[in-house]
This record gives structure tokens, sequence and C-alpha cells, in this order.
């Protein structure tokens, strides 16, 4: 009797997991080495970085969009010959064996190595209202929802980079800007922190937490507490953009044996390699500095770390690599098409 | 004025309208009809004629567009009284309120695709829309600024393909109208709003992006009432 599985599934030399910065740069060099990689994203290429009002750290970039840094990255992702998947979900991971299994709502693909560059999501306030008025002044994106709050009353919550360069983006917008910070000082870079110090419609409110969010179709009021006396009183708002950190997207990994630290956040050695053997880790999922840069270099070591794992090193030729042509008259095109191109597309036709 | 000077450079690039063109023609199958609704004092509708004639162009004749005035009876019917309005599809499936810009790009020219060779890719729930006893409205409400958006948009553009007709997916620029998105208490997109048709009444459904299973589900269920 002839045996069929259930479903065919595709086989490749690595699986990425994730779109941000760390899984665009392992695609970016696991391809040039000649590994057929497969990049699966859920939502929407780009990662955090996507939705970043402007970057200003990111080396060769004075100043650059987050819309404009990601849709390089992903182009350059695209030039290399990396075979996106999105949106699709991964559902479940098997990676005992030497032939890693990844299960996503749509397909099974069998890879010799993973990369897990699944990023981190904003982490919720949870405090009453929160949910309730989420879409309804709660906000995460100030870079996709702060329009909205045009010549109007918004609060920031947090006090690191993210939460300051989205109040930066929002003071150009709304009338007046409460920033809500649980202690005394921003930890964001204090080239950010000057220039929202020195905003004329900012407020900050220091060594405040936010207890209750309040309103009736809409946001309009915080429920705040002064830590330092102690005191509870209200400020009027029409929304609230929240920006207090991160939690690693890790689940899936850790309910496949891959070991996370006590928040969550993947564990891996130099190599960028987990506790299982030819399963990579890299960017914000791994936790500690969650910048552009080390998410890249992450993302390049365990890249490398994948390669010379399916290959067994530069020289075992263990596995026949496929040749690898980089079309480069489309990469002439590009750039005189971004000579030309002084000022941003008004359309964006490629994903 | 900004968009004035805009329209002064060209709308799409050479490397742009070669992407289209070869894309068009590896992928279009059949001509998808683009009806563009206009008014006066519109001031994206001659951006919007533009580019659909430029695209019109690149796709060999498979797009077959008709530019009309808003009258009444589109007044009626879509509860829109400006412009513009994008209808694409045989049924006027997928609806355009306000302009596909900024990100909404990839997936209003994904949608003329999936409109002209039916791979919406949902064969196994198609039965089940195309069975719909009462019409339902899916409102995308959005931002040309919003990474996730586009991805809802098209989730809900190929249920409706699927459903020939039964469904409406309908994407609505929210600074183009904010009438609209002041309707449903909008501050965070993408929003989408579930109506039963007959009567026109809706309600906030998520906001996110929805897996595309879920959507079918609330579908089904606000179809027959629940």
């Amino acid at each position: 009797m002839l045996l069929v599985n259930e479903y065919m599934s595709t086989k490749t030399d690595v699986v990425i997991i994730g779109g941000g910065p760390a899984g665009l740069a392992a695609g970016i060099y696991t391809s040039r080495l000649g590994l057929e990689t497969i990049l699966i994203e859920k939502t929407a290429l780009g990662g955090q970085v996507a939705v970043s009002p402007f970057i200003e750290n990111y080396p060769g970039f004075t100043m650059i969009s987050g819309a404009e840094l990601s849709k390089r990255f992903i182009e350059h992702a695209e030039l290399m010959g990396v075979e996106f998947r999105v949106p699709e979900e991964v559902i479940k991971l098997e990676l005992s064996s030497e032939t890693k299994i990844v299960k996503t709502n749509k397909d099974t693909y069998e890879a010799d190595a993973v990369i897990i560059a699944s990023g981190a999501s904003r982490k919720k306030l949870n405090v009453p209202g929160e949910k309730e008025f989420a879409g309804k002044g709660v906000s995460y994106c100030a870079v996709c929802d702060g329009s909205f709050f045009r010549g109007k009353v918004v609060a920031v919550v947090g006090g690191g980079n993210t939460a300051v360069s989205e109040a930066l983006h929002l003071t150009g917008l709304v009338k007046k800007l409460y920033v809500i910070h649980r202690r005394d000082d921003f930890r964001a870079e204090i080239a950010l922190k000057q220039r929202l110090l020195d905003s004329p419609n900012v407020t900050q409110l220091w060594n405040t937490v936010v207890e209750r969010i309040e309103g009736d179709t809409t946001v309009r009021r915080l429920v705040l507490r002064d830590l330092k006396n102690n005191k509870q009183y209200e400020i009027e708002v029409d929304g609230v953009f929240i920006a207090i950190g991160y939690t690693p997207n890790s689940k899936i990994a850790a309910d496949a044996g891959v070991a996370v630290d006590k928040e969550g956040y993947i564990i891996v050695d130099k190599r960028q390699e987990t506790n299982i053997k030819g399963v990579y880790a890299a960017g914000d999922v791994t936790g500690g500095i969650m910048q552009i840069g080390v998410a890249v270099g992450e993302g390049i070591v365990a890249a490398m770390s994948a390669f010379e794992h399916v290959t067994g090193g530069w020289y075992a030729k263990k596995k026949k690599l496929k040749a690898v042509r980089i079309d480069f008259e489309k990469f002439k095109e590009k750039e005189e098409h971004e000579k030309r191109e002084e000022e941003k597309s008004l359309f964006k036709f490629k994903l | 004025m900004s968009h004035e000077h805009e329209h002064e450079h060209e709308i799409l690039s050479e490397e742009d309208k070669k992407f289209i063109r070869d894309k068009f023609q590896k992928e279009l199958i059949h001509p998808v009809p683009i009806k563009l609704l206009v008014s006066d004092n519109c001031e994206y509708c001659h951006l919007m004629e533009d580019l659909l004639r430029i695209l019109a162009n690149l796709s060999d004749g498979k797009i077959q567009l008709t530019v009309e005035k808003i009258n009444d009876n589109w007044k009626e019917k879509l509860k829109v009284d400006k412009g513009p309005v994008i209808l694409i599809g045989e049924n006027n499936e997928v609806q355009y309120t306000g302009s596909p810009l900024g990100e909404e790009g990839w997936a209003f020219l994904e949608t003329i695709v999936l409109t002209s060779n039916k791979k919406h890719g949902l064969d196994a729930y198609e039965g089940k829309l195309k069975a719909l006893n009462r019409k339902v409205r899916i409102e995308t409400i959005v931002t040309p600024t919003c990474p996730y958006c586009p991805h809802a948009v098209l989730t809900a553009n190929r249920i409706a393909i699927a459903s020939g007709g039964k469904v409406v997916s309908d994407c609505v620029e929210a600074y183009e109208f904010p009438e609209i998105a002041d309707k449903w208490s909008v501050t965070a997109v993408p929003t989408i709003v579930l109506s039963v048709e007959e009567p026109y009444s809706g309600q906030v459904f998520v906001v996110s992006v929805p897996k595309e299973n879920q959507l079918i589900d609330a579908i089904l269920k606000v179809a027959i009432g629940e």
C-alpha cells in the first residue's frame, strides 16, 4: 500500500521566522552564501522599525524614517533571493531532530536550520480601561494613528527611546502632550530627550503611573498616581499612547524546547545558537540592547552560524550550495532610480 | 499647495511602471472592471484618475476603466457624497473610499490582480460565502502611514472576491473621510467594521489585522443576525 502524506511539506535550507531587521539581515547573508532561505512573517515585513517615526542612530543615515529604512532592508533581502511568506503565522515548531519542522497556518516547512527573529511586542499597561478603549483613544503606534489626534490633548506613557521618539512625532501634531513616566528622568538617549524637553507643548509628569483609563465612547481622562506623595489625580486627555517596553514573542519557540530566561527572552551563545543545535535566535527576541544595529549584527552572526551548521563549515562541502547570481542590472536600475527620485513616492507598490 | 506640486512630478517612476507592467502581464487573466467616482472639490480625484489611467494602460486592455461623477444614485447607494471612490469587480465587490495612498498601494495592486485571476486562496470558504442570505459589508478604516493596514484590507478584499458579491469590502482612508472614521470613533487603525446592508447598521469587529478564518466566522455570524 502506498502511504501518502496528508500534505506535502516545503523543503529548504534555512527558515527564518520574523521579518524585522534581524530576520532580514540574516536572510541577506544566508541567501548570499547560497542557502535556500524562506522568511516567514505573520503581519508586515519591517518589524518595529516600520513604525518608528524616525531613526537617527543607524550608521550611515543621519535621519531616516523607519518606513524608509525598513523598505530598504526588505528590497535588499528580496534582491538577494530571500523568499518571503507574508502574512503567514508559525503555529508549531518541531526542533529536536536534525531536520527542523516549521508548521504555519498555510504550509509545513522542513529545514536544516531555523533562525528565530520573531521580535518583541509592545507591553500592555494592564490597567482598567486599556482593553476597553483600545482603538478608542488607546494606541500603540504613533506613526499609524497620530493624525487622529491633531490639535488634541494626548499622553504618552513611558520613558525609553520608543516613548520619547513617539512623543516627538506627536508634538508636531497635538495641542498639548503629557509624557508620563514612573521615574524622575527618561532612559532615552540625551539627543532625543533634550529635544522633547525643549518642545513648548510638552509637560512631563515624573514619578507618575497610570492607574485607570476612563471615558465614554472614547478616552476622556487618565487617573494617575504621583509616586512621591502617593496622591491620586486626574488629567483630561483625548488619547494615550503606550510605550512602556516590550515582551518577547518567544512562546512557540519555548513550547518547542528552546530555553528562555525568566522574562521569556531566548537564551543564545556567542554564535546566536540556542540550546538546540541548528536553531538560532537574533534580535529583540533575545533581549539585551534592542537597537536596529544590534538586531542586524545578531542576524548576521546567526546566519553565519547557520551556514556552518548546514554546510559543515567553509570547506567541508557537506552540501551542494545553489548558484547565487544577483541581478546587478536590477541593482543599477535601482540606484539610478534612487538618484532620480528626490522625494518620497506617493505610492508604494511593492510589499 | 503640495498636492499641485506633487502632481507636476510623474505619478509613477519608470521602474514602478516596469514592475507593474510585468506583474500585470504575468498575473492578469480576466478583464477587471474599475469605476472611479469623482466629485467637485475633491483633492485626490484628479490624481486617482491619472493613476488609474496609467494602470489601465499598463494592463494591455484588461483593466476596463470608467470615470463617473457621483450622482444622487451613487450617493444613496454608497452613502458618500464626494470622491474619490473606486469600485472594483463585476459586482463592485471591492470599494476604496478615498485614495489607496502610501502603504495601501501594494494591496490595491494585488486586489486588481486577484479580481482578475480569482486566486483568492479561500476555496474552502467560497461555498459558504456565496450562500450568505444577506449582504455583508466590511469597512476597513486605514491611514496611509500604517504598514499593518494593507494586510487587513487585502484579507477583507479576498473575502469579498471569493464571495461573488455577497460581501463588499470597503477600504476607507480616514484622513480623506474623517466623517466615516468619526462615525465609528476610530482613533487607531486598522479598524474593521462589519454591517449587514439592509438595514444599514454595523459594529466594530476588531482593531487589528484579523486572521482570515476569524473574519469569515464573524461575517457568517453577522449575516445570520447573531
